[in-house]
């Protein structure tokens, strides 16, 4: 029935780990393990090596952690008929996973009292929240009960108190409430401070003694234990303050084994690599490495490709199981048929079927070609072109993406000064030999084709009023840049502007490309509006972008583009103003621009300059690429015009600038034929 | 669970004067037609003006009468001052206490409620005041700044439990779709449930609130409880059905720490206050709410009905 | 911005709506079938099809999640709070929730519910409704002609009340826009009600009412209280000039333009009442109903003879409660 179908809820609405239980995780969990460079395999679950986990929104990074974590764990053993402690001696290592945003630390600081004794308070109250943690998988785990040494277990743990508390803990049980009770003690301590006027807790061990001391102490007393690691895994780094992450770092800094440490943080989350002893910071790659989720997907796009398709099908399986089996060979078996796509080969009829059998000449682009060649005068006079030949030269009536390509041929030829009715013949030429079969790869024709391409076909799609072409699953993957979130959250908007079309994705299995052109609009928004969280600067981000992507526009639909499938650009950083630098790096923290890694070396010099990518979500914004191919040197005073907020008139300036490079210019004056140009730019 | 829908909650008429004569009044202007004619009609020995810094009024903005200035960033540190200027020595059994809570601030009108409800006072009107015109919906911004530093009102935050396999948050949401989704954001991992304004203030405006809650549904993931509403000018009523929902999520299965997040109506917000007082003090609850620099002044106009609360303390 | 702009934000908003509070009820196909009837222009001001949809896009719908919870509402805001209060004050303002308690369940027992107008309408529908969701007992809801007896005991047949021990009776209704049906209730009901018991309290609670018909009704003086759980004031008529609708009167969508468009079609549809019942111009409509005093571009359909594709059904079938 139209309305049931139509209710049935969209499989790819959870977006977020938050909601999803240990089981769906598990489930849903895409491994591929067995492959090298694998997801999983880079966290290294039971290195003792710290991990700074860096992911965007919804990089999967919460997702990852948790999948390391004890209760995952313990899930996968049952299910392989494995006993929890050969489980954890197998894989060596016990996860402990943590969320800041518990920790509501946003308390821990004002309140008319001095940061020093706040900075003691949430030292000690860190380590009470992980030392407790610890235990409950000591309690888990029976550790002391089951190998009927409970009670000197317990001595030799309260032994690394400064103070030993009162009370007689006999268990790990007693030890566990006995650290409650003394995490409930501070929190009303700290709560009430206002109202009280003090904020005096007794602390009874310093940092590190327990979460150090406690690991230490359960690796010598088990076997099981001797070689593995305690892994405490706190996620969302970027709820505690600079003060607060000073004192982490020095932890991991710090650290004991067998203990270490998983830090899970947003891209502009870490808001400092500093500790507390005096200017020093933690060292990449000797004290912690790092994992930034979003370039591994980035970086490997066949296994990116491979884990979209996986998690696709999964989810898909999820939302028909009550239904139906799970066989591969069902509707779920080439997923990307469900999504009509376009045909825009050069000799796609597609092309050919927007021009409604319009004669070539009266078709919108040679029409600017006779418009220009009118204005520049070179129409008339003693040497005049003759423009309908010329066009007639140029025509490849059924192959609209060869006039196209003609056209830039030609408009490129014009700005090198060269003779136009000689160039539309030797076009012509090539043209018909193209046709004819002759495609040679390393020819003028086939390279400019095969680079231009994408550009061409957006620019016939815009002139004649159609839609750009966002269409399928491969598109979707590049569009989604490594971020399965963002993959997920296209093809949920895509599913539900095909419900609302009424074409009833789930019966009828084809989605159609109005449905996919509004999806893919409506996620690019998303992206765009979700991630200005970072405030007024947020707005500053989105003005930046919003200049460079329509410099990129200029380029992509002019009649000479300089660089093909444009998004991407290079500077030297040094050179820039300090705002724009700010906003730039911004824009990367936000995941806005994606850096590419290995900038470019100056031919002539030693920096090395940085590039960045618009991220391709924004791309369907301003009628952009996907792909990116070109890259573009911004000179300096571009990039502050483009960052710089402030630079109104001077980034009017450089809009202009690129409007006269990628055009043709026409001279008004006549020139004949066989003149040499002196005022053209040459590009 | 307290049956909070018993207290009184009345319309006060346009038409005729009003009775009650109180021994303090105090009021937060922002500027409102709404808020300066309740000032005006309101009898009352001693009547004040609470001036928000979030506000930024300078000085020549100030209006007539006695104004007390909050200074501070921080909503305790504003009505603890407050409180020792105005209500030092006042006999808390006997002393008429009238608050417009319509210009308040949320966190404010938070802390200065418990504060009441701590010091002993027994009986307090609020009044909640709507306008007759509202400007045009879809986007209104009430907020002058985006950016919003969630994080726990003063008073309000509660034990804290640090296994979080099954926290909620609940929202009471208007119209700012940032920030319902800064708040959502902030406890990524916390179920959450929306509790939309109906019956609303205006036949148009459930729908809009609904939208706008959408349009943050990203942050906010599946909900876990369908619709729940609450009247979007009745704290008691609010009161309940958050006491209702409450009980029985945690029949189910208990809750692991609660975040109450009350960013509709003051009325609403209110109601939030309430069940916070009357069942949730000494749990792991907390209030938390996107805290902002600075805050539009109103841009409704008008006046349309103007709503008596009867606050009687202590809860049973 | 173009049209394609227009048609496509216009579209996109009417998608969120679809899928969120108008519980899914239209596919594009509908609204592109229905705005096929009326006509383009190359004028954006002009074009019928452009207002049609602009209109569709403030209009206001309640799924019936929402008229339940409004029923809800209703009963405890309007009739029992009121009722509570009373004996709170009775009772020197006791907090004694036993004590309420016992003393409401009592004054419900003498409480009867009625629903207004013809009992094939959706007046009388939402009864059952109403008493499901505030979990009441069927005895207390009656028809009107339950009210009255005839007394043939002492001769002539007299009216009488039925049950005296009956104290309030409660007229429940989904749209007061006039007030002309409470005008015919209150003479034939209420007024010879009152004249034979005069402890009786007679209310009149709606859902939604105008201003117009609530003063109407309160003008009338003898219902003891009329109340509506929204009140639609003028800002609600669509083409007066404080719509609410047209506000921020922007280009294309201008009112004066688009009242011509829907007075053209609304007098072919429903000659007498071209923007709806007396007038109404209201841009409303429930899950099991839309009320005629709906612009009928909204409703009409062949049920009322015309051959026109409406968008939201009067009496729709679909939508099983």
């Amino acid at each position: 029935m139209i309305k049931s179908d139509r209710r049935r809820s969209n499989p790819f609405v959870i977006t977020k780990a938050v909601d999803l239980t240990d089981e769906q995780i598990q489930s849903l969990w895409v491994d591929v393990v067995n492959e090298p460079n694998a997801m999983a395999e880079s966290a290294r679950p039971a290195s003792p090596m710290p991990t700074v986990i860096l992911g965007g929104k919804g990089s999967g990074k919460t997702h990852l952690m948790r999948y390391h974590s004890y209760e995952l764990q313990v899930l996968r053993y049952r299910e392989a008929a494995l006993q929890v402690r050969r489980g954890i001696e197998r894989d060596g290592y016990i996860g402990m996973y943590l969320r800041c945003s518990g920790l509501n630390a946003g308390r821990f600081s004002g309140k008319r009292q001095p940061e020093e004794r706040w900075r003691q308070v949430f030292a000690y109250y860190i380590e009470l929240w992980l030392a407790q943690s610890l235990l409950r998988v000591a309690i888990d785990l029976n550790l002391g009960s089951e190998d009927g040494d409970e009670e000197v277990l317990c001595q030799e743990i309260l032994q690394l108190f400064d103070k030993v508390p009162e009370g007689n803990a006999k268990t790990l049980r007693d030890i566990a409430l006995l650290l409650a009770t003394l995490q409930k003690d501070l929190d009303y301590r700290a709560n009430n401070c206002v109202v009280t006027g003090k904020l005096e807790p007794e602390i009874l061990v310093t940092a590190g003694k327990l979460i150090f001391g406690v690991p230490r102490i359960l690796s010598q007393r088990y076997g099981f234990l001797k070689e593995t690691k305690f892994v405490f895994a706190i996620d969302e780094y970027e709820n505690l303050s600079e003060p607060q992450q000073r004192f982490i770092n020095t932890l991991v800094r710090e650290r004991e084994l067998p203990s270490t440490f998983r830090i899970g943080g947003k891209l502009y989350g870490i808001k400092t690599w500093g500790t507390e002893s005096a200017e020093e910071e933690i060292l990449l790659n000797s004290e912690y490495e790092l994992l930034p989720l979003d370039e591994r997907y980035r970086a490997n796009k066949s296994k990116y490709r491979e884990f979209a398709n996986a998690l696709i099908r999964k989810r898909l399986a999820a939302s028909f199981e009550p239904n139906g089996t799970q066989e591969e060979s069902g509707p779920i078996g080439d997923i990307s048929k469900i999504f009509e796509t376009s045909n825009t080969s050069w000799d796609s009829p597609e092309l050919y079927e927007i021009f409604f059998g319009e004669p070539s000449g009266n078709r919108v682009h040679f029409q600017s070609l006779r418009t220009k060649l009118i204005e520049s005068g070179l129409s008339e006079g003693n040497n005049k072109v003759e423009v309908e030949d010329l066009i007639q030269r140029l025509a490849a009536p059924n192959f609209p993406l060869l006039e196209k390509l003609n056209l830039l041929l030609l408009y490129q030829d014009w700005s090198n000064g060269k003779n136009l009715v000689q160039s539309s013949y030797a076009i012509s030429l090539l043209c018909k030999s193209f046709v004819e079969g002759n495609r040679k790869r390393r020819g003028r024709y086939v390279g400019t084709l095969d680079h231009y391409k994408g550009d061409l076909v957006a620019q016939i799609l815009r002139e004649n009023g159609r839609k750009q072409d966002y269409y399928g699953l491969d598109n979707f993957v590049a569009m989604s840049a490594g971020l399965p979130r963002a993959l997920l959250t296209i093809l949920k908007y895509v599913m539900d502007w095909s419900a609302f079309n009424g074409e009833e994705p789930f019966a009828s299995f084809r989605i159609s490309r109005e449905a996919q052109h509004r999806g893919v609009k409506d996620a690019s928004d998303w992206f765009y509006e979700n991630m200005r969280k970072a405030g007024n600067d947020g707005f500053l981000v989105q003005a930046a972008i919003d200049r460079l992507a329509n410099i990129f526009r200029i380029n992509r639909f002019a009649e000479k583009p300089i660089e093909c499938s444009l998004i991407t650009f290079s500077l030297d950083e040094n050179s820039v103003n300090l705002e724009a630098r700010r906003i730039l790096k911004l824009a990367e923290s936000r995941s806005f621009l994606i850096r590419i890694p290995g900038g470019q070396r100056e031919r002539n010099s030693e920096r090395i300059t940085m590039k960045f990518q618009l991220n391709n979500m924004l791309a369907p914004r301003w009628d952009l690429p996907l792909g990116r191919r070109g890259a573009i040197p911004l000179k300096a005073h571009e990039v502050d015009a483009i960052f710089d907020h402030s630079k109104t008139s001077e980034f009017q300036h450089v809009l202009s600038e690129w409007t006269e490079r990628t055009r043709v210019a026409t001279i008004t004056k006549r020139i004949k034929p066989d003149d040499k140009p002196n005022q053209q730019s040459l590009f | 669970m307290i049956d909070y829908t018993i207290y009184f909650r009345e319309n006060l008429p346009l038409d005729s004067e009003w009775g009650a004569e109180y021994d303090i009044f105090i009021s937060a202007y922002n500027a409102s037609d709404r808020v300066i004619d309740v000032f005006n009609r309101v009898r009352a020995k001693k009547k004040i003006w609470i001036l928000h810094k979030e506000y930024e009024f300078v000085e020549g903005q100030y209006p007539d009468g006695v104004n007390f200035v909050c200074g501070s960033d921080d909503e305790a540190d504003c009505i603890l001052s407050f409180s020792d200027a105005h209500l030092e020595g006042r006999d808390i059994t006997t002393t008429k206490i009238c608050i417009d809570i319509t210009g308040l601030m949320r966190p404010h009108l938070a802390f200065f409620i418990m504060h009441l409800y701590q010091r002993g006072f027994t009986k307090i009107d609020a009044i909640y005041s709507e306008p007759s015109h509202y400007k045009r919906k879809e986007n209104t911004q009430f907020s002058s700044t985006p950016v919003h530093k969630v994080r726990q009102v003063a008073g309000f935050e509660g034990v804290m439990n640090n296994d979080n396999s099954n926290d909620l948050l609940i929202i009471g949401a208007g119209y700012e779709s940032d920030l319902i989704a800064d708040v959502a954001d902030e406890k990524d991992k916390a179920k959450k449930i929306v509790l939309l304004g109906l019956p609303s203030l205006r036949a148009d405006m459930y729908q809009q609130n609904a939208w706008r809650a959408q349009q943050a549904s990203d942050s906010i993931g599946e909900s876990t409880a369908g619709k729940v509403f609450a009247p979007a000018n009745d704290p008691f009523v609010t009161a309940s059905v958050l006491s209702e929902l409450v009980a029985k999520r945690e029949m189910s299965e208990p809750i692991t720490n609660l975040y109450l997040s009350p960013i509709a109506t003051k009325a609403q917000t209110l109601g939030f206050v309430l069940f916070f007082l009357g069942e949730r003090q000494r749990t792991s609850t907390s209030l938390i709410f996107p805290f902002s620099q600075s805050y539009a002044r109103d841009s409704a106009t008008g006046i349309s009905r103007v709503w008596l609360y009867t606050l009687e303390f202590p809860f049973p | 911005m173009t049209k394609e702009e227009h048609v496509e934000r216009l579209e996109r908003k009417i998608k969120y709506l679809s899928e969120g509070t108008w519980e899914h009820r239209l596919t594009l196909a509908d609204v592109r079938a229905w705005l096929a009837q009326f006509q383009v222009s190359v004028d954006l001001e002009q074009d019928e099809q452009l207002h049609a949809l602009f209109l569709l896009s403030e209009f206001i719908y309640f799924g019936h999640i929402e008229i339940r919870e409004l029923l809800r509402s209703l009963y405890r805001d309007l009739f029992r709070s009121r009722m509570i209060y009373e004996i709170r004050r009775n009772h020197g303002g006791t907090r004694n929730y036993a004590e309420i308690s016992v003393k409401y369940e009592e004054l419900k027992k003498k409480t009867r519910f009625l629903g207004v107008g013809n009992p094939s309408e959706s007046g009388n529908h939402l009864l059952y409704y109403f008493r499901q969701e505030n979990s009441l007992g069927k005895e207390l809801f009656i028809h009107s002609h339950q009210i009255f007896r005839r007394d043939t005991a002492s001769g002539p047949a007299t009216l009488v009340v039925r049950d005296p021990d009956i104290e309030n009776y409660v007229y429940i209704d989904d749209l007061c826009g006039s007030g002309t049906q409470a005008t015919q209730y209150m003479k034939d009901v209420v007024r010879p009600l009152k004249a034979l018991n005069q402890n009786a309290r007679v209310y009149y609670f709606v859902l939604f009412a105008t201003s117009d018909g609530l003063k109407a009704v309160r003008d009338l003086k003898c219902f003891d209280a009329v109340e509506a759980v929204f009140e639609l004031d003028h800002t609600f008529k669509t083409f007066e000039a404080t719509s609410r609708v047209f506000e921020n009167e922007t280009a294309p969508f201008l009112r004066s333009q688009i009242q011509q468009t829907c007075l053209k079609y609304g007098s072919q549809l429903v000659p007498d009442h071209p923007l709806g019942y007396k007038n109404g111009q209201l841009m409303l409509g429930f899950s099991h109903n839309t009320p005629d005093n709906t612009l009928p571009i909204f409703w009409a359909d062949a049920s009322i003879g015309v051959g026109w594709t409406p968008i939201f059904r009067r009496y729709n079938k679909d939508y099983g409660w």
